[in-house]
């Protein structure tokens, strides 16, 4: 069991194995999934070049990064890059994204919608375009 | 965050205008840290590190860090 925890907005701030002295702030709801706490995180699984969780750093002008989906219970995800929501059709559970990397900066990917996905841990990945 | 365009199935970052501004202000703000490492903080060097601080957390809480 998963517990999940939601702002008061109805988007989910965060979600965790255990719940024991937590204590929510004003607005915030506590609900429970029954997937396991690995299976609910990966619901959703951004990676690029197998690395996950954390910023990936390339040059400017290097290949391509490709930008590996995976949300293995649907056809389809909405993918939000740098507020541009991409609608990403899967292959069984899986798809791709690529970043060109002409331009220096960073791209923050992160699920469209809140309210079903945690936009932290392996939902979220910032790749930054090194000057 | 710059915003992003789509061509042939690559997203691309595209150059933001303001960056130059910004330049600027990282600049300014260099000054502003060398000011403070030679002891001479003065209440105009306080409130522009305190507003880059501020800006950092901004953009980090923009990456979905949490800085409560």
């Amino acid at each position: 069991m998963t517990y999940i925890i939601r702002n008061a907005d109805g988007t989910i701030k965060t979600f965790m194995q255990r719940a024991d002295d937590l204590v929510l702030s004003p607005g915030e709801t506590i609900e429970t999934s029954p997937l396991p706490f690995l299976e609910y995180a990966l619901r959703l699984f951004l990676s690029a070049g197998g690395v996950s969780g954390e910023t990936i750093s390339v040059a400017a002008g290097a290949p391509d990064v490709v930008v590996d989906v995976s949300c293995p219970l649907e056809q389809a995800v909405d993918i939000d890059i740098n507020g541009t929501i991409e609608h990403l059709v899967l292959d069984q559970g899986m798809g791709s994204l690529h970043l060109g990397t002409g331009v220096p900066g960073f791209f923050i990917i992160q699920p469209a919608d809140h309210r079903t996905y945690c936009p932290a841990g392996n939902s979220i990945l910032t790749v930054e375009v090194l000057e | 965050m710059k915003p992003v365009e789509k061509r042939q199935n690559v997203f691309t970052l595209v150059a933001d205008p303001a960056d130059g501004a910004a330049d600027e202000a990282r600049a300014a703000h260099a000054d502003d840290i060398s000011a403070l490492s030679q002891g001479n903080l003065s209440s105009e060097t306080l409130a522009g590190i305190v507003l880059h601080l501020a800006q950092r957390l901004a953009a980090l809480e923009g990456k979905g860090c949490t800085t409560r």
